[in-house]
């Protein structure tokens, strides 16, 4: 395991993310809201490269059976990526994927130090 | 096919108790359109007459009732039983249950009312046609078990028709014929048939027919001549389409003590269906919010499948295969007496025979006595 620099905090904005490769493997950070993320760039439905997928909120739904009516709101803009090759949709946040269950991101530690944020392979 | 039963003096299918989900008493059937065309109001009450009007259809003939397309001289089957079908002695008891080992039937009338043409004939034609069932099967028997039939067209009647007749200890579902009807069944409109089966316990069993399944993809029809291509298809079709419908929608979401039982189809198409929607889900999770669990789940708990008409695999082992991917505690056994392509079960217990004692009898008796509430 090791840490690395990756990118200066202030060049990457809350709702920017970047891929970048740090010991041969491709690496996706992400801020969200000021809170930091890191993930391998690797789906594990067919190894798409997730973290080049569009980010995302989702729709939550709940059915009033007692009106017979159906109410949506969306919510969580920016916390979900989709994969470009299939479209698997995993939450930033935790990692978890909610396409399908029991499947996470690999994630990674992220660090911000001396306005650098570093990330642990 | 299956294991050869040789004849013995034992009954058959003695040693276990076996619920047939699939019984026709084809409303459309002279003797039974009678009864039910003189519970309805005129015109209907002409026109549907066997003997007076153009028989069950509805439909504009003739005027020879021997024109109109009946199942069971279309398609063949056990004429040699369904002469007179109010007859349950010789309709039923002795070649079902005396002749198969069939405990308990559930019986249904196969209409396809959402391929008829007048809204106001098949909401009328609802409750006669169900109150003939009542009257000359369920009264006959305290060993039979029926299903209310409904159009889908004015889902309120249909939920009405329900609450009318849902507490009857005789009537264990809710028969509904897809084909013919104006949108998917998972749409939003037709959740007070859901509501109403699911306030009264009773599971909605779908059966379609080749006919009225041509009404939804008649361009698909057209192109075809024989029945081998017909028949192969129109049923795992539609309820591919049923199945998916309710699925995309979110419907066993929206209703989670409800289930739904397949008759008429076979099991080998439900694997097939399962992995490709979820799948489908993977990809297209946002746009089905309101579930929450992958399709597989919701159909392994809501919904089960009739055995009848039994796929055929050259290579024995892979009955075997077809059946454990499903488990025996997603199917129901069925014949679909009486006709042409029924199965019987000493014929086909023998592909069940690598199941456990208990998985066998799930499948011949034990989930639909479970699923209908069968008071047995």
């Amino acid at each position: 395991m090791a840490t690395h620099s990756v990118v200066d905090a202030d060049e990457l904005a809350p709702g920017d993310h970047l891929v970048v490769e740090l010991e041969g493997k491709e690496i996706g950070v992400y801020n969200i809201d000021g809170d930091y993320y890191a993930y391998t760039n690797w789906c594990a439905h067919q190894s798409g490269p997730v973290c080049e997928g569009p980010t995302s909120g989702f729709l939550e739904a709940e059915f009033d059976r007692d009106q017979m009516e159906t109410t949506t709101e969306y919510v969580r803009e920016g916390e979900i990526v989709a994969c470009p090759w299939h479209g698997w949709e995993f939450d930033l946040v935790t990692g978890e994927c909610h396409s399908k269950p029991g499947v996470q991101l690999i994630s990674h530690d992220v660090d911000v130090e001396d306005g650098e944020i570093h990330v642990t392979v | 096919m299956g294991t050869a039963s040789t004849p013995s003096e034992e009954e058959p299918m003695e040693d276990l108790l076996v619920v047939d989900t699939d019984v026709h008493v084809p409303e459309h059937h002279p003797d039974i359109a009678e009864k039910v065309a003189a519970k309805m109001e005129m015109p209907y009450s002409h026109l549907l007459d066997p003997n007076k009007g153009t028989g069950g259809y509805g439909f504009p003939s003739s005027g020879s009732h021997s024109e109109v397309p009946d199942t069971l001289s279309v398609f063949g089957g056990r004429d040699d039983v369904s002469g007179d079908v109010t007859d349950t002695e010789a309709y039923i008891d002795e070649p079902l249950r005396e002749g198969f080992g069939v405990d308990y039937p559930i019986i249904n009338m196969q209409p396809m009312w959402d391929v008829y043409p007048d809204t106001e004939q098949i909401v009328q034609q609802m409750p006669a046609a169900n109150d003939v069932l009542v009257e000359e099967f369920m009264d006959a028997n305290d060993d039979y078990f029926g299903l209310i039939a409904v159009q889908t067209r004015d889902p309120e009647a249909a939920a009405a028709e329900i609450d009318r007749l849902g507490d009857h200890d005789q009537l264990v579902g809710v028969f509904i014929h897809p084909g013919g009807q104006e949108r998917g069944l998972g749409e939003s409109r037709y959740d007070p048939i859901w509501a109403a089966a699911e306030d009264h316990g009773l599971p909605i069993v779908f059966h379609t027919t080749a006919t009225g399944h041509m009404w939804d993809m008649a361009g698909l029809y057209r192109t075809m001549s024989k029945m081998p291509e017909i028949h192969t298809l129109s049923h795992p079709f539609a309820m591919m389409w049923v199945v998916t419908s309710l699925i995309a929608n979110g419907t066993p979401a929206k209703f989670p003590d409800l289930e739904f039982v397949i008759l008429e189809s076979g099991i080998g198409w439900v694997p097939y269906l399962i992995s490709r929607l979820n799948r489908e889900y993977s990809t297209w999770r946002s746009q089905v919010p309101l579930l929450e669990k992958m399709p597989e789940e919701y159909i392994r708990d809501q919904f089960y499948f009739s055995t009848q008409p039994l796929g055929e695999f050259n290579k024995r082992s892979h009955m075997a295969d077809m059946i454990d991917i499903l488990g025996p505690e997603s199917i129901m056994f069925s014949t679909d007496h009486p006709h042409y392509d029924f199965d019987n079960p000493e014929s086909i217990r023998g592909f069940f025979s690598h199941l456990s004692g208990e998985d066998q009898r799930a499948v011949f008796g034990e989930n639909a006595i479970e699923v209908f509430d069968l008071p047995v």
